[in-house]
């Protein structure tokens, strides 16, 4: 029944997202002329051609995620003549960072959609279980205390950010029911236990109290190739299981029991969205910080839009944070000064969530 | 179809229901009937698999509900909530529509759910209704959308709370005829919970009397609805007399009774 348009407003969406990726290309220091943009973009368009799986310690030490053991060679499809350090900087610097803001707003827009979705809440955004207070507490640990711990800091935010999402749903468990309203108690207390851990060790930062800080804001300064590598994968596959609980989600809007009587096997189908939402957030978060308000904004502008079914809202939520990370990522970068992208993302998206609020929108989920 | 046999119910330390044992057989409308209070929502929760019981069992089709899993559950019991309000914006036709998620494949749905729906949208007046958000209607249409929905189950055994509590009389009637024209067509085994007890007695096949957590009478309408019984659980006395446009038996409440269980005088007599 939601086929056609769920199609339309993808492809439409999708659209979006490649012409506003192109054109935050052409922005910055140098500013480079969007026909050049283009044929850099296609040369870096690759097919995987030959893979070679690794050990699997290789990139994140002591978390052995599947997809980083394996390594991939490219062909590449395109070979137009651009001027060479037009190239470099599109391929090197601009797209990198382009395609992790994309990544990074996919996957914190879907797990924004589930979430509110399945805390029937419209206040709800990925962080509600402690997701980035948890990925935070690891990364800024590993700015206080560098060498008592054996991770980078990666590796520590994204641990950080799962050991805390199983331990809210832990302490909010009994007899194996997980009732959401005490899941987002606990949540909020574990939230505040941990800023104040977070408040001790960046009294213990020293000279790189700024680093954490900066961390902390959320930013997608410095990203690599290799980054976008193991986070395109995870936040996929998380988003392509995601996808299959869509009709499940809807269900759920009904509430527990009714959805229990419908054949749902409601703690179940609790669990897997609890533990893929905090997989893809965890990801997104361990590689630009805490980046606010996408996951809680973007699928209420797409709800507006499209509705509340699951189905479509979201695929066009997912390709939607996509779009609008990518877009505030370049305001970011494009001042005299570059701001971490979480400060904008912040700026624009409180404004509007209020106006929302305002005209009664956010009410209606 | 569904026997519930010896079923005991604590909730929060509190006894809901003891040893309660109803049975309905496919083709039959039984009603449940007793004062507020007495668990008839409880015990339907119990058969729907929502809650488990202490002790006694519920087995609906030849299984054991709380050992079946729920998607096999809930393509045998549908159920239609006595709080139907809802806090989102589908249409009526994908509320609907979710009666079919029983038999939805976790990848795709299932090839005749557009002939089921509609059906269930037809049968229960709500064809008119499909592109409306559920969130407007009325609390009358509300409850026919959810009837639709628990018809688009296609479970052999339906359970209905309070199904005409928000409904006028025109619906009323057309409700309680449909419950016949479902037993009757497809054999289904319907347990609804009913305040009302002149529709109860004239359009169910057998009533249960619960109150006080136990299950105070069972058999036909005009066996259950007496008035020592009816003063005994509802605490009122009663007039019952045949109704002369129906031929089924009317409860005419007259006041509190004196003492609790206390012969009671009946003006029919």
């Amino acid at each position: 029944m939601s086929g056609r348009p769920t199609v339309v407003w993808s492809l439409g969406l999708t659209g979006l997202l490649a012409v506003v990726v192109l054109l935050s290309a052409t922005v910055g220091p140098v500013s480079i002329e969007l026909p050049i943009v283009a044929k850099a973009t296609l040369n870096a368009v690759g097919v995987p051609t030959v893979v070679t799986t690794a050990p699997a310690s290789a990139t994140l030490a002591g978390v052995s995620i599947p997809v980083t053991a394996i390594d991939l060679e490219y062909t590449y499809l395109f070979d137009f003549a651009v001027p060479r350090t037009d190239e470099t900087i599109v391929r090197q610097i601009r797209l990198p960072r382009i395609l992790l803001g994309a990544v990074v707003g996919f996957a914190l827009a879907s797990a924004g959609a589930v979430m509110q979705g399945f805390f029937r809440n419209p206040m709800a955004d990925p962080s509600i279980i402690g997701v980035s207070s948890g990925a935070a507490a690891g990364a800024v640990a590993t700015i206080a205390f560098p060498l008592a711990l054996p991770l980078d800091l990666q590796a520590a935010a994204f641990l950080g950010a799962l050991v805390t999402a199983f331990g809210v749903y832990v302490i909010a468990t009994d007899a194996g029911r997980t009732p959401v309203a005490t899941l987002l108690l606990a949540g909020v207390a574990v939230q505040t236990f941990l800023g104040a851990v977070i408040s001790f060790m960046m009294l213990q930062t020293g000279r790189s109290l700024e680093q954490a800080v900066f961390w902390m804001m959320g930013h997608l300064h410095n990203s690599s190739w290799e980054e976008v590598e193991v986070t395109l994968p995870l936040a996929l596959l998380a988003f392509a299981v995601l996808f299959t609980y869509r009709r499940d989600l809807n269900v759920l809007l009904l509430g527990e029991e009714d959805a229990q009587t419908l054949g749902i096997d409601v703690e179940r189908t609790k669990r897997v969205l609890l533990a893929l939402s905090s997989v893809i957030t965890a990801a997104a978060v361990a590689v630009s910080g805490v980046i606010g308000f996408v996951g809680l904004i973007v699928p209420h502008m797409l709800r507006l839009l499209v509705g509340p079914d699951h189905r479509i809202l979201l695929p066009t939520s997912a390709l939607a944070g996509a779009t609008f990370l990518v877009a505030t990522d370049t305001l970011a970068r494009s001042g005299p000064a570059e701001l971490p992208v979480g400060v904008v993302t912040a700026a624009l998206g409180a404004p509007f969530f209020l106006y929302l609020l305002r005209n009664r929108e956010v009410s209606s989920l | 179809m569904i026997d519930v046999d010896d079923v005991s119910v604590v909730l929060g330390g509190v006894e809901i229901l003891n040893g309660v044992s109803v049975s309905v057989s496919p083709g039959e409308v039984v009603g449940l009937i007793g004062p507020n209070g007495a668990g008839k929502t409880t015990l339907l929760r119990t058969i729907n698999g929502v809650l488990t019981p202490d002790s006694g069992s519920v087995v609906v089709d030849g299984d054991d509900v709380h050992t079946l899993p729920a998607r096999e559950v809930g393509r045998r019991v549908a159920t239609v909530p006595q709080d139907t309000s809802v806090a989102f914006d589908f249409p009526v036709e994908a509320v609907v529509e979710m009666g079919r998620t029983p038999y939805h494949q976790r990848l795709r749905g299932t090839d005749d759910d557009g002939a089921i729906v509609e059906r269930a949208l037809e049968r229960t007046d709500t064809a008119s209704l499909r592109d409306r958000p559920v969130s407007q209607l009325s609390g009358g249409q509300r409850q026919r959308v959810v009837l639709a929905q628990a018809l688009a189950q296609e479970t052999p055994a339906l359970l209905l709370d309070e199904p005409t509590a928000s409904l006028d009389i025109k619906h009323q009637v057309a409700m309680f005829d449909l419950l016949r024209t479902l037993v009757a067509e497809e054999e289904k085994a319907i347990l609804t919970a009913i305040h009302d007890l002149d529709m109860a007695a004239r359009y169910c096949d057998r009533l249960v009397l619960l109150a006080d957590r136990t299950r105070q009478a069972a058999g036909v309408p005009s066996e259950v609805l007496t008035d020592d019984r009816l003063a005994q659980a509802f605490d009122v006395r009663t007039a019952v007399t045949t109704n002369p446009a129906t031929g089924t038996p009317s409860v005419t409440p007259l006041g509190e009774s004196q003492t609790d269980g206390a012969e009671v005088e009946s003006p029919t007599d």
